[in-house]
């Protein structure tokens, strides 16, 4: 390894080194765009695909069907067993808004479907689009936390002074494992008017007209093309 | 080869002399030691009795903040590249390093980053605006959504310390891989080139991270990107993995080349060349390894997966066994030595012993559901500046003790230096020992006001702080008397008894071009 040695007359000229600097060069380059380019998307696949972090499961699984087994038969939870379910909403510290659920808990068979509300109320005269961000714990829970509606899965508009109730519509999966008693589920929201084209009027539904921010649209391409159960 | 150098400011600022660009290093280094030693004594002195008394609470953040960041990446990191660029060509019998331009680029980097740091701590002080406040591991939102200002200040200063790490990794690799003497195979290198070759492969791996990191943030806070909000879609959790996939390789960088600077100091202190030198060489390089396999173990209260939170601690309990490998390596190289104790060697031993104390509690850590409790204490606070302190710092001090003969032509002066030594030791402990304990009780990091229960061992702490602060201006004073009046008695090649390697068969002070024809090596 020492082929490159120098001596007093001929230092080693610059080209000598040329191959090995511009291959560590490539590496820390290559390594900045790893960082960048494709650290976050493989953090989405890798979550999405092994259902690790909840991340893609923390916005509900679609369900259609709510009764029914692979077979077509109805299912029913054969410990008899009730679960607590808590809501809590709560909005970002630029959301001065009212945002709460109706009822703040429930006590349920697994199986039944729920219907809850939550109100959120725009206190100002300006229209605002928000998104609800879902959140649940105990994180063993989420693959049985089943939503067939939620207005997390879109984004909502509100007209000035408009307060709106939202639906959710979920059922608790009797495969439960035993251990979990209380499940709690919740909404952060977030003001993201300025982040999308501001709407001509009011009334328009930001769904119809407005484009979607880049991975906003991902998430919903992965909700609506997966349906589970 | 004569000994003429060119003189006044110029020589600093246009100098390819890897001597010169390595003492304008570790003079920066040391500066910035004080200057972030400066702000621990801030956060040590609030600290001190409960309630808040001196700083403002915003304030406080930002001395927790900016004392990380300084020590981090002002004092710890340049203070390697700076004994590197000082050992490395003279211990594999190379005239200089490869790049010698790229050399002076990267330290030049360097004033100017820090300046741009610090600025915003003086703007915060003269009235303006916060300086960075979310501490050192910058976490979004934190950072992002509700960073101050001066966090534009904060990134671009850590894109240039990237530049910089980046572009001295290069020339060290380019050093080691093309410059060796004749006969110095990779395996008959010394220790030190070896950790630092692997950390110079870990820094090009990882400080790239790190800047890809901090161009996330600046495109979330200011060119609409969402990659750490989640209202656009993103996740502030990604922003912990991709840090901290920086951050923990980080942390082996800031030791690696300590271990090589104890391998090379117990051996000649205790007689007996080093125990294990192979196994040395590959315990290092599976540290370096498994450093890419562990970064969630920082992470393990976000809510990871259980199959996650058991592969991170099964890995990081991998670890202790090439640290393990090391620390036994050690022992046995003193073992029946004939030990004397010169200061590099109490600095050396003491290395041995409190940073075990750092990677026990370390192992404590590794284990999940024990960190769920100590999580964001003072254990963690306790844990880092065993490793960080009494682990890289020590090893920093016990390196510059070693070859400061060799490189001014004296003997430091030996009392103030074992004065320096032992008031250090014993502030050290005093200053990071009890935090083990009140952050077992629950106390807090980065919070300027605690509980009562905890008044006595702050108090304490604090003590200990102050007294480990002021212990540094003993060390001033001996390389005041070492390097700028050249007091003390004249030195031989020799140096050191037991010392072996290419640098000792050099005359004291080491010449200004060296090796300008290579030694060979048998």
């Amino acid at each position: 390894m020492s082929q490159n040695t120098p001596n007093a007359t001929a230092p080693p000229k610059p080209a000598t080194h040329r191959a090995l600097v511009l291959k560590l060069v490539f590496w820390a380059l290559g390594m900045f765009c790893f960082a960048v380019f494709l650290l976050p998307p493989l953090y989405d696949v890798f979550c999405e695909i092994t259902g690790l972090n909840g991340k893609y499961d923390n916005t509900g699984r679609v369900a259609t069907t709510a009764w029914t087994d692979d077979t077509g038969a109805p299912r029913v939870d054969p410990l008899n067993r009730t679960v607590t379910v808590q809501f809590i909403a709560d909005t970002s510290t630029d959301v001065p808004w009212p945002f709460y659920p109706k009822i703040r808990s429930i006590t349920t068979n697994l199986g039944r479907i729920h219907h809850i509300i939550f109100r959120l109320e725009n206190p100002n005269n300006t229209a605002v689009t928000t998104q609800a961000i879902p959140s649940i714990s105990p994180a063993q829970a989420i693959p049985y936390l089943k939503k067939t509606q939620c207005f997390c899965f879109e984004q909502q508009s509100l007209a000035p002074f408009e307060g709106k109730d939202m639906g959710l519509v979920f059922y608790i999966d009797p495969d439960l494992p035993e251990d979990v008693e209380a499940i709690t589920l919740s909404y952060r929201l977030y003001d993201i008017t300025s982040r999308i084209a501001p709407p001509k009027d009011s009334t328009i539904s930001p769904e119809n007209t407005t484009p979607k921010p880049k991975q906003q649209s991902a998430h919903a391409r992965s909700k609506g093309g997966t349906s589970h159960v | 080869m004569s000994d003429h150098h060119p003189t006044g400011f110029s020589r600093w600022l246009f100098t390819t002399n890897h001597k010169d660009i390595g003492t304008m290093y570790l003079v920066l280094s040391f500066t910035l030691f004080l200057i972030g030693g400066l702000m621990a004594m801030v956060i040590r002195a609030e600290l001190m009795y409960p309630g808040l008394q001196l700083v403002a609470p915003d304030f406080f953040n930002q001395m927790t903040t900016v004392h990380g960041l300084v020590m981090v990446f002002g004092a710890v990191m340049p203070a390697f590249v700076g004994l590197a660029n000082w050992l490395i060509p003279l211990m594999i019998g190379a005239p200089d390093m490869a790049l010698p331009r790229l050399n002076n680029w990267s330290f030049w980097i360097l004033p100017f980053a820090f300046t741009i740091l610090i600025s915003s701590v003086i703007a915060s002080m003269l009235g303006g605006g916060p300086a960075p406040n979310f501490g050192w591991t910058f976490y979004a939102p934190l950072s992002s959504k509700y960073g101050p200002a001066s966090t534009d200040f904060f990134i671009f200063s850590v894109h240039l310390m990237g530049i910089s790490s980046i572009m001295g990794a290069i020339n060290v690799i380019v050093t080691i891989l093309n410059l060796r003497a004749p006969g110095m195979t990779l395996m008959k290198m010394p220790l030190f080139v070896w950790t630092w070759l692997i950390t110079a492969f870990l820094l090009i791996a990882v400080m790239p991270v790190l800047a890809g990191t901090v161009t996330m943030l600046l495109t979330d806070r200011h060119f609409g990107t969402s990659f750490f909000d989640a209202a656009g879609g993103g996740d502030p959790v990604l922003f912990q993995h991709v840090f901290w996939f920086f951050g923990h390789p980080e942390v082996y960088i800031m030791i690696l080349p300590s271990f090589g600077i104890i391998s090379a100091i117990l051996p000649t202190f205790a007689r007996k060349p080093l125990f294990g030198y192979a196994s040395m060489v590959y315990a290092t390089a599976s540290i370096a390894l498994l450093s890419f396999l562990v970064w969630a173990h920082h992470m393990f209260t976000v809510g990871l997966p259980l199959a996650g939170s058991l592969f991170f601690m099964y890995m990081t309990m991998l670890i202790a066994v090439p640290t393990g490998v090391k620390v036994f390596n050690w022992i046995a190289t003193i073992w029946q030595g004939s030990m004397t104790f010169e200061v590099p060697m109490l600095f050396a031993l003491a290395f041995v012993v409190l940073f075990t104390i750092g990677g026990l509690s370390g192992l404590m850590l590794a284990i999940t559901p024990a960190d769920q409790q100590y999580h964001d204490t003072y254990f963690v606070v306790a844990h880092f500046h065993y490793v960080l302190v009494t682990g890289a710092v020590f090893g920093i001090m016990a390196g510059v003790y070693y070859w400061l003969p060799k490189w001014t032509g004296v003997m430091f002066d030996i009392t103030l230096a074992k004065w320096h030594f032992w008031c250090s030791v014993v502030f050290v402990n005093l200053l990071f020992f009890p935090m083990h304990f009140i952050g077992l009780a629950g106390m807090p990091r980065r919070i300027p006001d605690y509980g009562l229960q905890f008044a006595d061992f702050n108090f304490w702490i604090s003590i200990g702080g102050f007294g480990f602060g002021l212990s540094q201006l003993l060390l001033v004073a001996v390389l005041w008397k070492a390097c700028v009046q050249r007091k003390g008695k004249k030195v031989d090649h020799q140096v050191w008894e037991g010392a072996e390697g290419l640098e000792w068969t050099l005359p004291s002070p080491t010449p200004y071009h060296t090796f300008s024809t290579p030694p060979t090596v048998h």
